[in-house]
């Protein structure tokens, strides 16, 4: 496969390009269901493919196929210098990359057991263990019950112009449960989800009381939570939804191509202070296991940490080969694509908003009437503007200094720039949490964390 | 080229012989051409050619799927022994009855074009390029993000029962996103078009229009809190009404995860709301002849009057309930609508709006319903005060809070005009009264 890789290169350096990649994409993953107490769906998916990526004449030009043959990949390669001589005419920001040194590696997943050697139906047998275990610890509210396993290998081989050949390859295991519960008119969900960069040996370590019964007995409790009020509120965000705010409100808006293109709040910005001296914020590929995690990115930079604001300072952003060269500075590890049919693109990694000094209590105590909000549901934003929205699936009143009343289903939003100088208090604990991202049709594994952290006042847009 | 048809017969008859009690497979080749544009100039253009099986094979009511990206014969053999080998591990599910058997199958015109699978990136480039001149002559500090993108899809599907279908379908679509600044003031939009047939794709304008809609959101600021109207514009309305046809599918409510358990037969909405889901609308996004497992599809009245009286169901969903099958299955067992239709009121939009002394107008977002509970907490992310029966200004750091119930019952009014895409009618709505959470 390399020398396929090499020789679709070295034709392409004869044809003149400016760059070029081309990047071998392999998935082997598979996948049980249990639903309702029956472990009744199972999948297997295969799938490779072979992108290849030009600069010609200042323009990008792309091809991918499913079919990994020199014939195939010549067509591919033909097509994407098509596609670039024809784009090159409406070019107003020529196409450039940074200048580095090759790299060539060879990584394998390193695992303590892999899942691919792990019979189905035991991992049938597990799956369906953890979703009964957690049904019993429901009560009888339990009226849907979804448990979910996957792993996934995959082998990315970059191969470009600069000399780079890396060969990697990545491990992940996923559970993930998610549970309805229902009590006369009320219906409340809660889902868990753990993933990480490790084997098999994931479903070893964790038992049915840290994963199914868990979600269980939050959504039996979510049952008897009031509705979330509406308004202006201070609010302390657990460590999952601090993880989700920093993706999404800064994480985003710190992605150089959304800085070059005039779409970020924060372009222009570097060396000024745009949060409260409580917020240090982070990018880290180089974190052992979780699973936004790489040794290299797709375009073979080395996945490493970055800091993007430190003491309330934006210090940088994050970089692919392009956008390192348009701003002249080194590239940072930050070009991932999902797979072989897709360019690579600015993208995080594992993202967080590092510990400060205090206690939970401490964070609490000055507060009147305000909201914990807990167990991050997801967010967005819309960088140009800096407008974000976070949701989380419960939390509790906060009243005099002390929690009160739990309550569910939180939604809040809030103008990026005004919130990051409205923290004004970090605790020290640090969770991280995964998922997925999605960003210009495609999707990538991340992970986002932090502590709790106290706001002065966001907008809560509850029914109350 | 290989035949879809012959591939997927070849791979269910082996998933069979491997110990399948049935099957199904769907083959795809799929050809698309994509141009991004950047900051006001064309960043990249890309082309991806993907082929793809998937095997579903059932012991005992258990699934087990199997996919490869590769389709010569040797790999949808190999493809289909894994998906029969793995559904014997799997446990069985009493509920399964049985595949869709073969059925007649109303055509449904206006899916494919050969102009489209005929046109160059050349072709989406000078469109991109006319739009960001569009922009720019209404705003030359505008800056322009946008897409254009066609794609030819063929996609078969066999199974042990008999059926066979086979469909190609072309789309064609462009979006702009258009971001304004003064000083720290941003205003930005986005809209698109996209078709299956070329006389339907009006990318003509499309760039002006986003970016004057841009500079509308210079200037927003917050409200102070209130219970107050709000007014849903076209793309909002209908994200609502298909979002309650989602909640509408059997999966859903056989499963006891939506807000509409139990709810049949009940009123749930207002006498003039009638909501229908119709796959057959010749050129329809989201029409065809058949569901993703083959089996025929029927027009279906999701609420009547005001009032719940059917849900979409799957082979699986429609046997569990001894239902007649609607055709809105997926292989997964998940059920989704198609086209999903509105009633329309008497009324235009603009009417609408000039009749509201106070509220907000929600011009594009989401009125998103938690499946569960049926409680909507959105944000206003592109939207405007009225004011006086006129749209104020725009806002920000503005949400709204509400149940899909109160907010049906609340529902008074549905445009007689509305904005149409191809199989989609999107009308204006009002809600009288909504928690409106803002900063001020």
């Amino acid at each position: 496969m390399k020398e396929l890789l090499e020789r679709i290169r070295d034709r392409a350096q004869r044809m003149g390009v400016q760059f070029m990649d081309a990047r071998m994409f392999a998935l082997d993953a598979t996948g049980v269901s249990v639903e309702d107490g029956k472990a009744a769906d199972v999948g297997q998916r295969r799938n490779s493919a072979v992108g290849v990526r030009v600069l010609v004449d200042d323009a990008w030009g792309f091809a991918s196929t499913d079919i990994i043959t020199p014939e195939a990949l010549e067509e591919s390669l033909k097509s994407a210098i098509e596609m670039a001589r024809s784009s090159s005419a409406r070019v107003v920001n020529a196409g450039v990359v940074a200048k580095v040194s090759p790299v060539v590696d060879t990584v394998r997943a390193v695992v303590e057991r892999d899942p691919r050697s792990v019979l189905l139906e035991e991992k049938v047998r597990r799956a369906a263990d953890y979703e009964s275990a957690g049904v019993r610890a429901g009560q009888d509210k339990i009226s849907n019950s979804i448990v979910h396993y996957n792993d996934w290998w995959s082998r990315e081989i970059v191969c470009n112009t600069h000399g780079t050949l890396v060969d990697q390859e990545i491990m992940r295991t996923m559970i993930f449960a998610v549970f309805t519960a229902t009590d006369g008119t009320v219906r409340q969900r809660a889902y868990k989800v753990i993933t990480e960069q490790v084997g098999y040996e994931l479903l070893d370590r964790v038992s049915a009381a840290e994963f199914t019964e868990e979600v269980a007995k939050k959504v039996v409790a979510l049952l008897s939570a009031k509705r979330c009020p509406s308004g202006k509120f201070p609010v302390v965000l657990d460590p999952s939804v601090t993880g989700v705010f920093t993706h999404e409100v800064l994480g985003h808006n710190a992605e150089a191509d959304f800085v070059f293109n005039g779409t970020s709040i924060i372009e222009g910005k570097v060396g000024q202070q745009i949060a409260s001296e409580h917020v240090t914020i982070v990018d880290d590929a180089s974190i052992p296991r979780l699973s936004g995690s790489f040794s290299y990115d797709s375009e073979g930079l080395p996945g490493q940490k970055r800091t993007i604001i430190e003491k309330g300072v934006l210090k940088g952003f994050l970089h692919s080969l392009e956008t390192a060269a348009r701003f002249g500075v080194q590239p940072n590890g930050s070009g991932r694509a999902q797979d072989a049919h897709k360019m690579p693109i600015v993208r995080m990694s594992n993202t967080y908003m590092q510990p400060g000094k205090h206690t939970l209590e401490d964070l609490l105590k000055d507060i009147d009437v305000g909201i914990l909000i807990e167990d991050a549901g997801g967010g967005y934003v819309h960088p140009e503007k800096g407008h974000y929205t976070c949701m989380a699936n419960q939390g509790r009143m906060i009243r005099n200094g002390q929690l009160a009343e739990p309550i569910r289903e939180i939604t809040f939003t809030g103008v990026m720039l005004e919130t990051l100088r409205n923290i004004d208090a970090v605790s020290r604990d640090l969770v991280f949490w995964p998922g997925m991202c999605g960003k210009g049709g495609q999707s990538a594994f991340t992970t986002c964390g932090g502590s709790y952290v106290r706001v002065k006042e966001v907008v809560v847009g509850g029914q109350e | 080229m290989a035949d879809l048809r012959e591939l997927a017969h070849l791979a269910c008859k082996q998933a069979v012989r491997m110990g399948a009690e049935c099957a199904d497979v769907t083959l795809n080749r799929d050809r698309s051409i994509g141009v991004k544009v950047e900051k006001n100039g064309i960043h990249d253009a890309k082309e991806a050619r993907n082929t793809g099986v998937s095997v579903r094979a059932i012991v005992k009511g258990a699934t087990a799927f199997a996919t490869s990206s590769r389709i010569a014969p040797e790999d949808v053999r190999e493809a289909a022994g894994r998906a029969a080998a793995a559904a014997k591990l799997a446990q069985p599910d009493p509920d399964f009855v049985s595949l869709p058997e073969p059925s007649a199958y109303e055509a449904v015109p206006g899916l494919y074009d050969e102009r489209i699978a005929q046109m160059s990136v050349g072709d989406l480039i000078r469109t991109l390029g006319d739009g960001i001149d569009e922009a720019r002559e209404v705003c030359p500090e505008v800056v322009v993000e946008a897409d254009a993108g066609l794609s030819v899809h063929e996609w078969v599907l066999v199974n042990s029962l008999g059926v066979e279908a086979h469909i190609r379908r072309t789309g064609i679509g462009s979006s702009y996103f258009c971001v304004v600044r003064r000083g720290d003031d941003v205003g930005s939009f986005y809209d698109y078009d996209c078709a299956h047939m070329l006389d339907d794709y009006h990318p003509e304008g499309l760039g002006a229009k986003v970016c004057k809609d841009a500079l509308g959101f210079l200037g927003a600021r917050s409200v102070r809190s209130a219970v107050m109207p709000v007014v849903a514009g076209p793309l909002v309305a209908i994200s609502l009404f298909g979002s309650i046809a989602g909640a509408a599918g059997a999966e859903h409510i056989q499963r006891k995860r939506s807000y509409l358990v139990g709810k049949r037969g009940q009123r749930i909405g207002p006498e003039f709301l009638t909501i229908r889901d119709d796959g057959f609308i010749p050129r329809g996004m989201g029409s065809g002849p058949f569901d993703g497992e083959g089996a025929a599809r029927k027009r279906v009245t999701i609420v009547e009057n005001g009032v719940l009286v059917n849900h979409l169901h799957g082979s699986y969903t429609a046997h569990k309930a001894k239902e007649e099958n609607t055709g809105h299955g997926n292989r997964n067992r998940g059920v989704s609508p198609t086209n999903v239709i509105p009633s329309l009121g008497g009324v235009l939009a603009a009417e609408i709006i000039r009749d509201t002394k106070e509220g907000i107008y929600l011009n594009m977002g989401g009125l998103w319903p938690s499946l569960a509970s049926g409680e909507i907490s959105s944000t206003v992310d592109f939207g405007f005060k009225i004011e006086n029966g006129e749209l104020a200004y725009p806002l920000k750091n503005t949400m709204i809070g509400i149940s899909i119930f109160d907010l049906l019952n609340n529902l008074d009014a549905i445009s007689s005009d509305y904005r149409e895409e191809p199989g989609q009618i999107m009308p204006t709505i009002r809600v009288r009264s909504v928690k409106v959470a803002g900063a001020e």
